[in-house]
């Protein structure tokens, strides 16, 4: 027993190192390359070559991204943003799948666009007329025998945007030479409703005029679908609500025979027409006894599939599903079997596999396949290996049936739950889930850390006490952790033999520490993510039912575990940090536009702002009292600072108004943990530099026209500090700034007046207390300072210098670390390459020398020759190699370790690391090689015992000569 | 049967063993008596040996060796002492050239240089009573003070180029830099705070 204990010892010297390496590429970053939530109108398996099997998951986002996702590993394949700018509420997109030519026809709107399946190349794109946008998109298949592979034209509808343009159908070539003919209808009126459907030989355009007139009829031009000239028009009776997406009468498509479709959910009754038919059908759907809340039409999109449909009818209390076969010839369409209805909510589907027809059912716990044939159940799958999400509901799923034999089949779902995750369930196996909610992220906040630890604690205890019972309580201590020592042996020999593939995560994450965000997004989501754990949904809560309509999150404030949400309409909704559990919620009176926290007795205070720039001590800490003397820094919504003095009210000490006509556009301040490890710099002469340090100052950036005026101000007394203007700022383009430690820096894109070059320049700037080494002005060495006495008016000694750099930057921030040793590092959003990058501090120096060589002690400092124009090296890129898109905002905070500062970033993905601006010294590197260690000592200690006998007999020896 | 005698008794009865030829050179210490070495084989040999001996000692008596007076002797002792003060000073050129070829940077020949440039003269002062106690009577005492301070003048000098090697290696805080750790962040009294948004 004896000798296995102390083989354990000897074996546990082999346990894997804790250890960061500095080729951590791949390993501590992650990346959620995301599209937004996929529409369920344009969704869709597709199989991006006619020849292969394999199918890729096609969608557009509600966020306009059109993207193509591997349903094997739910992996990105290609996406592609259709919106110039960042929405939200990409709702009319349409996407069509090419037949047989590998294409992907996407519509938004102004742009019809064709691209490549497989790789999402742009192959053509047609722009419909000014004032419309695309309303609608069908494929018109071409017979097979046409040139070129191209499988079919596409007809566009544009519908007008206001009362001077007309609606247009159009029928653009599949090969992208341009549209065959137009179709101009002038009568449309705004806002009635205007749909588009076509067959082989004939584009149907159905109109319904909006108003009480209307009357209950839509109009149905149908055109010939080779010229676009108009060969018939008919009025066809419909019902009061459109069950196609979007409000549209008519619906689709794909399948040869167009039809439409609208109901009448108090008559509990559907009217139907096939397209080509006068006479509209009405059928009675199934009573239940229920009111019916939602009607939603499913039907399988292949043009050699028979023509049925599936409504799926929700109740108040349960739902069911009806089947309708159409007869094509006589335009009947009869019930031919109804599918049970439940409490449980469901989401149906509807999809072919050549001539057949399958309907799926999803609910919250299993997916039951349905022939169109009859009733009867071909498959019926469990869901399994899905977490304890509640409230997992699919809101639309599309799915892929394969058909392996007789009665076997495998059914892929694609699921969107409401929640916001897009998953794919293999016959009732969840196979992914992408996190698509994380896209709308619109503010973060980082959690506290974890509690404290339970050692640190007793350490604590021991402390206070005295020695005596300390060093009892130490002993006691000692022999519980004891106890564990058996159990840990015997682990031992195991854990070195099996190493788990986390433990070098784990490893990491017990040096680094754990990190949270907690993420609002403009979906009323509250979210926390794990930053330090591959960036892992720890809770998420929906907070909608909590805002009144309009309200928006405008910042989070996580104090003693709980995480404040405040809303734009002043509302408060405290939500508990660590699990997500809704605390409070305590609906607003006033609007509020901006928030700052102040200290307090005996808790931080709120100041809520309001748009004019006034501040108030937020309501709902009547008994917090905040600490009388400190100023608030407001930008009121006409862009002019303003200080406030808190006390027993509020008082307005200075204003501060940019020059005529500009506006404050940005502002920013030092970050409230902003630690600086030395307060001056040394130069090559072993002189100081002393470092003007205050965490008063503030950057303001007004803006007017193309002129650009930098402030930097006291914000106490309402001193400008410095300024600089520059000219020539293109319009648009962002102008983001960080202020931390003795520096700050702003970037901006100027077009030279001169030639038409456009560059963008980063600025930085120093500001050090005096411009003669080894003087610290007139406050001296004092420790503390009012900013209103009479040496204190001294402005700082400002060193700028301004660099070139090849792109646009839309962000910066600075990496953290929790004692400032550690050399920084200027974090840039790069919008046009969707890149993260961290620029050195020492190569954005303001004292590199101009124009000529560094002298031998500007050397000893690492000052370079000052040289206009940064290189980007790629080697700076946080993101590596991967495309990062739509990066809003980069948050830094410090790691447990000195060395290495977390980073994360959100806006549309969401990016995360963590980067060592000086090199990981203060962990183990790679070279560090823990078997040669112990050999080593092993190989020495072998040496010593078998030298031990040999030198006692010559020291016996010796004594005798 | 008697047991044979010890070694040490066969020693004992046989004297000094025969001394090995390369420590023939080696005089005796005083008052060892010779013939204690008479071994049996060897007496007509030492015997030869002890009379060249002893005319030596009975000619130098003979010539009449003047035995120094205690004057003549506490002068030598100054003169001596005066030397040994001033050893240290003969040192100081070569130990500056040392220290000028070694560098300023830090490696391990300019760090053990700087060490000894240390060490040495700090353990020469603290044993100058021993250096100079066979010099000591009690008729140099009171001039063996100024020799002792000289002495001490001259290992501050080594000294003084050992700081003067520290100093130029930089690792003297003289500047200001090297009290910047002890220097603080001024902190206003007032504080502001910025309501500028997430």
């Amino acid at each position: 027993m004896r000798g296995y204990g102390v083989l354990s010892v000897l074996l546990s010297f082999l346990l894997p190192v804790i250890a960061i390496f500095a080729d951590d590429a791949f390993h501590i970053d992650y990346h959620h390359a995301l599209l937004g939530s996929p529409q369920a109108h344009a969704t869709f398996f597709h199989k991006p070559q006619p020849s292969t099997n394999a199918s890729l998951l096609y969608t557009i986002s509600d966020k306009a991204f059109l993207g193509a996702v591997n349903p094997r590993d739910g992996s990105l394949v290609w996406r592609q943003s259709l919106a110039d700018h960042p929405t939200n509420n990409a709702s009319t997109s349409f996407l069509v799948a090419g037949e047989r030519d590998g294409q992907i026809i996407s519509g938004y709107n102004r742009t019809v666009a064709c691209w490549d399946a497989l790789n999402g190349r742009l192959v053509w794109d047609y722009t419909v007329p000014e004032g419309t946008k695309v309303h609608g998109l069908q494929a018109i298949a071409l017979a097979e025998s046409s040139a070129n592979d191209i499988g079919q034209d596409i007809l566009v509808l544009a519908y007008p945007d206001h009362s001077n343009a007309h609606a247009i159908v159009s029928r653009v070539a599949g090969d992208g030479s341009g549209a065959r003919w137009h179709y101009e209808d002038s009568s449309l009126t705004l806002g009635s409703s205007a749909s588009i459907a076509a067959s082989t030989q004939h584009v149907y355009y159905v109109t319904k005029s909006h108003g009480l007139l209307a009357g209950s009829k839509a109009k149905v031009a149908t055109l010939d679908s080779a010229t676009g000239h108009e060969v018939g028009q008919a009025s066809v009776a419909i019902g009061l609500e459109a069950l196609a997406f979007d409000g549209q009468y008519s619906v689709a498509s794909c399948a040869q025979s167009p039809f439409m479709i609208s109901a009448d959910k108090s008559s509990r009754s559907v009217k139907f027409n096939l397209l080509g038919h006068t006479k509209a059908a009405t059928l009675t759907l199934d009573d239940k006894g229920e009111n019916i809340e939602e009607i939603t039409v499913h039907h399988a999109c292949d043009a050699a599939a028979p023509l049925r449909f599936l409504l799926h009818i929700k109740g108040k209390t349960c739902q069911w599903a009806e089947v309708y076969h159409v007869d094509v010839k006589s335009g009947e369409a009869t019930r031919a079997y109804l599918l049970p209805a439940t409490e449980e909510k469901s989401a149906f589907a509807a999809t072919s596999s050549g001539s057949t027809i399958y309907f799926i059912r999803s609910t919250e716990s299993e997916v039951v396949l349905y022939s169109s044939e009859s009733h009867g159940q071909l498959g019926r799958w469990t869901k399994t290996t899905f977490g304890t999400t509640s409230g997992s509901t699919p809101s639309h799923v599309v799915a892929e049936v394969i058909s392996k034999g007789q009665a076997s089949f495998a059914v892929r779902l694609a699921e969107t739950t409401p929640s916001g995750n897009w998953s794919l369930i293999r016959n009732g196996e969840l196979l992914w889930t992408r996190p698509e909610m994380l896209a709308y992220a619109s503010t973060a906040a980082w959690a506290e850390d974890a509690g404290p630890d339970a050692l640190a604690e007793e350490l604590d205890l021991e402390s206070t006490v005295n020695p005596l019972t300390a060093y009892t309580h130490r002993i006691k201590r000692h022999f519980a952790d004891l106890m564990s020592l058996p159990g840990h042996l015997q682990k031992l020999p195991e854990n070195i033999l099996k190493p788990s593939p986390e433990s070098d995560a784990t490893a990491r994450r017990s040096l680094v520490g754990t990190k949270t965000v907690i993420l609002g997004t403009v979906r009323r989501e509250l979210m926390a993510l794990d930053v330090t754990d591959g960036g892992a949904l720890k809770w998420q809560i929906n907070l909608a039912s909590h805002m009144s309509t309009g309200a928006e999150m405008e910042s989070i404030i996580i104090d003693g575990g709980k995480a404040h949400v405040y809303l734009s309409d002043g509302a408060l909704i405290v939500v508990n940090a660590s699990n997500g559990q809704l605390i409070e919620h305590r609906s607003g009176h006033a609007r509020i536009s901006k928030l700052v926290r102040i200290p307090g007795s005996p808790a931080p205070a709120i100041i809520t702002v309001e748009a004019d720039g006034t501040p108030r001590p937020a309501e709902d800490l009547a008994s917090v009292q905040p600490l009388e003397g400190s100023t608030v820094v407001t930008i009121s919504e006409d862009g002019k600072a303003f200080g406030w003095t808190i006390g027993q009210g509020v008082e307005k000490t200075w204003t501060l108004s940019p020059r005529d006509g500009s506006k404050f556009i940005n502002a920013v301040a030092r970050a409230e943990h902003d630690p600086v490890a030395s307060i001056g710099k040394v130069l090559g002469d072993r002189s100081v530099l002393y470092k003007y340090l205050s965490p008063n100052v503030a950057l303001l950036i007004a803006e007017y026209h193309s002129d650009l005026t930098v402030y930097l101000i006291d914000a106490v007394t309402g001193a400008v500090l410095d300024t600089a203007t520059h000219q020539g700022i293109l319009p648009g383009t962002d102008v983001p700034a960080v202020v931390s430690e003795n520096w700050f820096a702003y970037s901006f894109t100027s077009q030279d007046p001169a030639g038409e070059g456009i560059a963008t320049k980063l600025v930085i700037s120093e500001l050090y207390e005096s411009s003669i080494p080894n003087d610290r002005g007139p406050l001296g060495s004092r420790t503390n300072f009012s900013e209103f006495s009479v040496d204190a008016g001294v402005r700082p000694h400002v060193i700028s210098q301004a660099y070139a750099i090849a792109e646009p930057i839309s962000n910066l921030a600075v990496s953290q670390t929790a004692q400032g040793i550690t050399s920084r590092q200027v974090l840039a959003t790069l919008p046009n390459s969707n890149a993260v990058i961290g620029i050195p501090r020492e190569i954005l120096d303001a004292r590199r020398p101009v124009d000529r060589d560094p002298t031998a002690t500007e050397r000893e400092e690492g000052l370079m020759r000052y040289s206009p124009i940064i290189e980007l090296d790629p080697k700076f890129l946080l993101t590596h190699s991967r495309d990062v898109t739509g990066i809003r905002k980069i948050l830094a905070s410090p790691s447990l370790l000195e060395s290495t500062s977390v980073v994360f970033a959100f806006g549309h993905d969401v990016f995360g690391t963590q980067i060592a601006p000086s090199m990981a010294f203060d962990v183990l590197g790679k070279g560090f090689n823990k078997g040669q260690l112990v050999l080593t000592i092993v190989a020495l200690f072998a040496g010593v015992m078998a030298l031990r006998p040999l030198a006692q007999k010559k020291t016996v020896e010796a004594r005798w000569r | 049967m008697v047991a044979p005698s010890p070694k040490w008794v066969a020693e004992l009865n046989n004297g000094l063993p025969a001394k090995p030829k390369n420590a023939s050179s080696i005089p005796d210490p005083p008052g060892l008596s010779a013939a204690k070495s008479i071994t049996g084989k060897q007496v007509g040999h030492t015997h030869s040996l002890r009379t060249t001996c002893t005319d030596q000692t009975k000619k130098s008596q003979v010539a009449g060796r003047k035995v120094p007076t205690t004057e003549e002797t506490e002068t030598l002792k100054l003169k001596k002492a005066w030397e040994v003060a001033l050893a240290p000073a003969k040192q100081v050129p070569m130990q500056a050239i040392m220290a000028y070829m070694s560098g300023n940077s830090l490696q391990i020949f300019s760090i053990m240089m700087v060490f000894m440039l240390f060490k040495n003269p700090i353990q020469a002062i603290s044993q100058t009573n021993m250096a100079f106690s066979r010099f000591e009577s009690p008729g140099t005492r009171s001039q063996m003070l100024g020799i002792k301070a000289a002495y001490i003048l001259m290992q501050c000098l080594l000294l003084g180029l050992g700081v003067y090697k520290v100093n130029s290696m930089g690792l003297l805080p003289t500047t200001r830099s090297d009290w910047l750790a002890w220097e603080y962040e001024r902190q206003p009294l007032e504080r502001a705070y910025f309501a500028f948004g997430q």
